[in-house]
């Protein structure tokens, strides 16, 4: 069978995770003003300094224009049209892991995420946020007993108010970006994370994000706090069906690393893309950011995105302490329709600080990738270093890969190194491959797992295996 | 020599094969025969097909062709893909190994070699067993062990991945194996070590076709049957002997289509010097 | 920028340009158009992502908006070392016959300043011209067209062979301002052109220089551009198409010059083009050097390079943003480009942009940045071998730009650059 043949016989498969649960949804109407967001309020049983940080932040929203900047093509999202809180219902306080909609438990079960006592993965901890809600949580009893709180954004605003005033939009503030105030003003639920002083936390902490519901956005909030010489691994994965309007994930992540602490981002997206005419699938615009806060912390973001209509988002890290480190590890793919516009900022402030940037684009289909950074180096990160690399490959003559670093520098005593490159998949190293009895089909996602292999090797095991497979399934009819 | 009486006893039979690049001509009308266990050497000069003819037998897309047959063990091998080809038995020692960045030398060959065990129905080989095969191996030709862990002949001598290329062909155990110019780029120390590589693969069933410019290879690959390609078709067929003739002779003879006045042969040979 | 710092341009802007089109010519719709976009959009400001590292506040201050005067005397600098034999001198922007020299220009090429050309030119020719030199909301390309007044067009056409040094000369000591100079150059034919231009200034003076280059099949054109010391505010625009097997050369150096903004754009039309695009400075007080590159591989087999070095000391500040487009049909392209920075001081900046932009999967396009400081590692192996601190940064520098100059044939000329640039280098606080 040519190449052309085999992948196409792969296009005809479909978004694996494309299912709707068939669950009863407490939904608000759709549309947003200031009732809405009191509404949210209510519902969730928030303070009065949570509602007024919302409202800020949506009135500095109103004031802010959607942004055209990134170099993606995007139908315009009528922000009155979305529903800004949708719940599986009953939502009472659950005790325990039994009390879950079964329903629920099965669609996490259908995603490879068991929420069972007896079926969960021995080393990971998860949050499982459906729709707008966290509507389980594993092992947080356990990580209890180490002072780690691990759970639901909700249940921690009412327990450790004092922790989340402290750090809610400190990384991120509303008036950051459209998206980011948009979030602040209407996020229904997300997770928290504090691993104290000195502790390291024992297994992978992970949330799983699914938009079930049709005409919602979602808009969770993710807050990780590391203490003094604490270390912590965060996963996190989504999907969502397939449905033919664009459905808006417009999350916030911010991340707090003090002295000595480490903190590791891993994401794997694999929202529903859209069908191969590009009709649907979820626009993704995420801001994160990580804040290396104290004296030799250090937040590594790895990211393998697969998923999504569009893609636009720049995990990123402010070196503010000396010695601090920032990394930042992607593979972006698209394929068909999508588009990604990906990377990220590595701002240095502190003394010695250092950065690393790998960035993997892979294009395929009439998908268009873009790399856009910036190292910005100001003026008092005596010594600072950065090393960037980006490579892009192309499979295919319809796709695109663009690469837009910003590189600035205020330090003479500076080192920032930046290198990119492009590539393609020859077709004699296919026929190399073929004459080693290796099939076409294997022969490419060999060749583009080798390209993103220093990627993978950042990723927890599970993860790593997770992304290959993703990854191979994402590229299928990606020639031809 | 009968239908019938060839039917089962040639590994591969070639009939009046057409194959262009293209759309121009470049094979018209080869034939060849080659029994289980033989070594046949086809020589010829630069553009007489050599090349064309080991791609086409591989099934290498660029090469089509246009009419004739290629009888693989009775099997009709037009009508496999390269991999199926590759899983049959059968494998080219490319003249110019590709370079595959990314991808651990270790890595491939144990792909490929699970890929050829799965087709063959034979259980796939884990890595410890794959190991200890690819040492065994690579002491027959000489390559470092470091080689395994960078990638597929990137940044690779000219020596290195013709080494690499007897080595993969040792692991892969195939029927019928062609060799493409491997000679070519090389020393003469690299070409006796990986000569003795063939060399100690041949023997029982396994048939080679060698195919070189230069008959220097020949005298460490002692060839069973010699075949001189000239604009598409083998011209002369002879043993061992022929090899040595060409080598004194050169090719200028096929242009005329004489045998070679000797004093041209000598100047050839002058020139080659 | 606001409106009221704009008077001062606006004012002069529309007196100045009706005052040369007193009598309908080709230029006048131009010139109309000129006034009417500057007056439209004005100097952008930073937010403006093309202006992100260049403030052009300055420009509004009152000095600017007049022209300068046809008169002037040529700014006294050493001459540079040509082995051009046809000079071609320019005066506050105006062609200046009685000053040039154009006895030894072959025939196949000519030399005209913009009223001769407007005479004699036939409908091709303001076609090219035209094309060449589009309409455009740049400021500085609006500016240029408002107030155009005489320009240079240089046309080579068959099998020939020629240097050409072209003079531009500046001379704001009596009184400040502002000249715009508008040029055509056009190869075609399989000619071979090779221009050295020569750019000196004194006094506060804004130099405006806009080329449109049409390289054709099988031409080729070398071109160094040189900034000596003392100039005060220069922008360079080019506009190159290059066509079939062509080649296009571009160099620029320069140092003490208080803001530069160099944009270039070179789309690579015919199949078997080529451009090399190379750049070294070295920049102290508060100069601002900004280049600003776009290749376009229009078609397939065609390929790029280009390399920028910069070395900063003082408040200085350098930019680069150089994108490489490969459109859809571009396959086997070759581009490499790298930009590289040396930062001498604590408050010296540099700003650095590459950008690629590919849409063909069968293309090499790499490119690479770096921004440092000397190797104190080699600086330090220098002085144990008794080399003195200035001198071992002088070797290293020269090292670091050899790159770029590598490649000028002319010695004397080579060695007078480095020369300049050497001289040039600011005082290091890095390295004691």
């Amino acid at each position: 069978m040519s190449e052309a043949e085999e992948l196409q016989k792969l296009a005809d498969k479909e978004y694996e995770f494309g299912f709707v649960t068939d669950v009863e949804a407490d939904s608000i109407p759709p549309g947003l003003d200031e009732d809405t967001i009191r509404e949210i309020v209510k519902r969730k049983g928030e303070p009065d300094w949570l509602l007024e940080f919302r409202l800020k932040a949506f009135r500095h929203w109103q004031t802010m224009e959607d942004p055209a900047w990134a170099k993606v093509k995007k139908n315009t999202v009528n922000y009155q049209d979305l529903i800004y809180y949708s719940a599986p219902k009953p939502k009472k306080q659950l005790d325990s892991l039994d009390e879950v909609d079964p329903e629920l438990l099965e669609t996490f079960e259908k995603l490879g995420i068991s929420l069972e006592e007896q079926k969960r993965l021995s080393n990971v901890a998860v949050d499982a946020v459906f729709d707008s809600v966290s509507v389980a949580t594993t092992f947080s009893d356990k990580l209890a007993e180490l002072g780690i709180i691990f759970g639901s954004f909700s249940d921690a605003v009412k327990e450790h108010p004092d922790l989340i005033k402290k750090y809610l939009g400190s990384v991120v503030p509303y008036t950051d970006n459209f998206y980011s105030a948009l979030n602040a003003a209407v996020f229904s639920d997300g997770s928290f994370c504090y691993i104290p002083k000195g502790v390291a936390c024992p297994m992978e902490l992970s949330t799983y994000f699914r938009i079930n519901a049709a005409g919602t956005g979602q808009f969770e909030r993710t807050l990780i706090v590391a203490d003094e010489k604490s270390t912590v691994s965060y996963l996190e994965g989504c999907t969502a069906p397939m449905r033919d309007e664009n459905q808006l994930h417009a999350a916030v992540v911010e991340l707090v690393a003090l002295e000595d602490a480490t903190i590791k981002y891993s994401t794997v997206q694999n929202w529903y893309p859209g069908d191969a005419d590009g009709v649907g699938g979820i626009y993704n615009f995420v801001t994160k950011r990580g804040l290396c806060k104290g004296d030799r912390s250090k937040i590594s973001w790895t990211q393998v995105e697969t998923g999504s209509a569009i893609t636009w988002k720049y995990p990123s890290c402010i070196l503010q302490g000396d010695d601090s480190i920032g990394e930042f590890y992607s593979v972006a793919l698209t394929n068909n329709h999508q588009q990604a516009d990906t990377g990220t900022k590595m701002v240095h402030l502190g003394k010695r600080t250092r950065s690393t940037i790998i960035s993997k684009g892979i294009s395929a289909g009439q998908g268009q990738n873009t790399y856009r950074g910036l190292v910005d180096v100001k003026k008092n990160a005596e010594d600072a270093r950065n090393f960037s690399q980006c490579d892009s490959m192309l499979l295919g003559d319809r796709c695109g890969a663009h690469t837009f670093p910003y590189v600035e520098v205020r330090n003479p005593s500076a080192k920032v190194e930046h290198e990119a490159t492009t590539s393609k998949i020859g077709e004699d190293q296919i026929f190399y491959c073929n004459q080693r009895g290796i099939s076409t089909e294997d022969a490419i996602s060999m060749i583009v797992n080798g390209f993103c292999k220093e990627v993978f090797s950042e990723l927890p095991m599970e993860f790593a295996v997770e992304a290959q497979k993703l990854l191979a399934v994402s590229l299928e009819g990606s020639v031809g | 020599m009968s239908e019938n009486e060839k039917e089962g006893s040639m590994i591969l039979e070639v009939n009046d094969l057409h194959a262009s690049v293209e759309d121009t001509p470049i094979l018209r009308g080869l034939n060849l025969n080659v029994k289980p266990g033989e070594v046949h050497a086809i020589m010829g000069p630069n553009g007489s097909g050599k090349s064309t003819f080991a791609n086409v037998i591989a099934g290498h897309e660029d090469y089509a062709v246009d009419s004739g047959s290629v009888l693989y063990n009775g099997i009709d091998l037009l009508d496999l893909s390269p991999e199926e080809r590759a899983c049959e038995g059968i494998f080219l020692a490319f003249q110019y190994p590709v370079s595959i960045p990314g991808i651990s030398n270790a890595y491939f060959l144990r792909s490929a070699l699970n890929a050829v065990r799965r087709y063959r129905e034979e259980s796939e080989v884990d890595a410890v067993d794959f190991l200890q095969l690819v040492r065994s191996k690579m002491a027959l030709v000489g390559m470092d062990e470091k080689l395994l862990q960078r990638s597929v002949n990137d940044g690779f001598s000219g020596g290195e991945k013709k080494r690499n290329e007897i080595l993969q062909m040792a692991v892969l155990d195939p029927k019928l194996a062609i060799l493409d110019e491997t000679d070519s780029g090389l020393d003469i120390d690299a070409l006796r070590i990986v000569a003795e590589g063939v060399n100690a693969l041949r023997g029982g069933d396994r048939s080679f076709i060698v195919v070189t410019h230069y008959q220097r290879l020949l005298d460490y690959i002692v060839p069973d049957h010699v075949h001189v390609l000239s604009q598409g078709q083998i011209v002369r067929s002879g043993d061992k002997t022929l090899a040595h003739e060409l080598e004194r002779e050169g090719y200028s003879w096929l242009d005329s289509g004489d045998k070679p006045k000797k004093s041209e042969a000598d100047q050839k040979v002058q020139e080659a010097s | 920028m606001n409106n009221e710092a704009l008077q001062h341009w606006n004012n002069s802007l529309t007196g100045q340009s009706e005052g040369l089109s007193s009598t309908e010519d080709l230029f006048s719709t131009r010139r109309k158009a000129g006034v009417d976009s500057f007056q439209k959009n004005g100097f952008p400001g930073r937010r403006h992502e093309e202006w992100r590292y260049t403030s052009l506040k300055s420009l509004s201050e009152e000095g600017y908006p007049a022209c300068l005067p046809h008169e002037g005397n040529l700014p006294e600098v050493d001459e540079l070392i040509t082995s051009s034999d046809i000079r071609i001198v320019l005066i506050n922007g105006v062609f200046r016959k009685d000053l040039s020299d154009l006895t030894a220009l072959p025939d196949e090429v000519r030399v005209e300043g913009f009223s001769d050309f407007r005479q004699r030119a036939n409908t091709q020719e303001i076609e090219n011209f035209d094309r060449m030199l589009p309409l455009s909301d740049h400021p500085f390309q609006s500016l240029g067209d408002a107030l155009l007044d005489d320009g240079l067009v240089v046309t080579a056409i068959g099998n020939t062979d020629a240097r050409i040094h072209i003079l531009h000369a500046y001379d704001g000591t009596d009184t400040s301002g502002s000249a715009h100079i508008t040029g055509m150059i056009h190869l075609e034919g399989g000619a071979r052109l090779e221009i050295l231009e020569e750019f000196r200034s004194q006094g506060q003076v804004m130099g405006n220089t806009r080329w449109g280059i049409h390289v054709g099949d099988e031409c080729t054109l070398s071109r160094q551009r040189i900034l000596r010391p003392g100039c005060d505010v220069v922008f360079h625009g080019s506009r190159v198409e290059v066509g079939k097997a062509g080649l296009f050369q571009d160099l620029i150096a320069g140092s003490g010059s208080r803001l530069v903004r160099n944009e270039i754009h070179v789309s690579l039309n015919g199949a078997g083009g080529h451009t090399d695009l190379f750049g070294g400075y070295v920049s102290d007080g508060d100069e601002v050097v900004d280049h600003h590159t776009t290749i376009e591989h229009a078609v397939a087999d065609c390929t790029s390079r280009e390399i920028y070095r910069g070395v900063l000391g003082g408040k200085s500040r350098g930019a680069f943003t150089g994108m490489i487009h490969v459109h859809q049909d571009a396959q086997r392209t070759d581009a490499k480009q790298s930009n590289d920075a040396i930062l001498l001081s604590r408050n010296s900046e540099m700003n650095t942009r590459p950008r690629l932009e590919i849409y063909a999967d069968d293309v090499k396009c790499t490119h690479g940045a770096t921004v440092g400081e000397l190797d104190e590692g080699a600086l330090f192996y220098l002085r144990s071998r008794g080399v003195s601190l200035e001198e071992a940064r002088r070797m290293m520098v020269r090292a670091f730009t050899a790159e770029v100059f590598g490649e000028i044939e002319n010695e004397g000329l080579r060695e007078q650059i480095i020369e300049q640039l050497q001289a040039a280098m600011p005082a290091s606080e890095c390295v004691t």
